[in-house]
């Protein structure tokens, strides 16, 4: 059964977190994710489940709606990528570091978070930028 | 018999549900929606490598019931594992 199955079945999944786009958040089968069916219209900072069209599921971060799409990013991406309504299929409500759940509604520490990283988001990509180079040259040099 | 994967679980809005936690994760990445009763069965089965008496017997004392009344709920459950590849024979 594909989420999305499971989503329009139970209307949640509880999931592991798989891949770094969304670190340091969320890191590589460590926490627990409740996605919800989606509801509503998703808000600026949440985040999203929705499906490319090569048909793999993506959980990222809402960074602005326009009249026509989302503007989406994971949080340890510098790439923002734009997806439909009808792409979104869930939203995060929480995720489980440990044993503690962290509400991504209520959560003041996550919510703190959700600021410090958008706000840093062009230093960061800036940073990015200036890495690269050197990334590349280490990479071709091992080869 | 035991889990054949290392499971965590959670409560969503009331519902305990299960799901394989690290490595295991890759092998098994569904959840398992688990009633009050299931859930400590589960439970048993993750903890410890359990013969099917004792978890009769456990399973009985925690519900205050007799073995004869907990044996077809346990058995039951069990299948329900066997059936989805989540129980490991190890007797």
């Amino acid at each position: 059964m594909t989420i999305e199955e499971q989503l329009r079945q139970d209307g949640f999944v509880l999931t592991l977190s798989v891949g770094v786009s969304m670190k340091p958040m969320l890191t590589q089968q460590t926490e627990q994710l409740l996605i919800e069916k989606l509801t509503a219209e998703p808000k600026e900072n949440d985040v999203v489940l929705f499906r490319r069209s090569t048909g793999q599921y993506v959980l990222h971060r809402v960074i602005r709606r326009t009249k026509v799409h989302y503007r989406i990013r994971g949080d340890n991406c510098c790439r923002t990528e734009k997806v439909h309504p009808q792409q979104i299929i869930g939203i995060l409500k929480g995720f489980y570091k440990g044993d503690k759940f962290i509400n991504c509604e209520t959560d003041k520490g996550y919510k703190a978070y959700v600021i410090l990283w958008r706000i840093s988001y062009p230093l960061r990509f800036a940073a990015h930028q200036c890495l690269r180079p050197i990334r590349k040259a280490i990479s071709m040099l091992r080869r | 018999m035991k889990l054949k994967y290392k499971f965590v679980v959670r409560n969503v809005s009331g519902q305990p549900v299960a799901v394989a936690v690290g490595k295991d994760s890759e092998k098994f990445n569904g959840m398992v929606k688990l009633n009050p009763s299931g859930e400590v069965i589960f439970k048993m089965l993750s903890e410890a490598d359990i013969t099917q008496e004792e978890l009769v017997s456990q399973f009985a004392a925690q519900f205050d019931i007799t073995e004869e009344t907990a044996k077809p709920a346990v058995l039951r459950f069990l299948d329900q594992l066997r059936k989805n590849g989540l129980l490991e024979e190890t007797v």
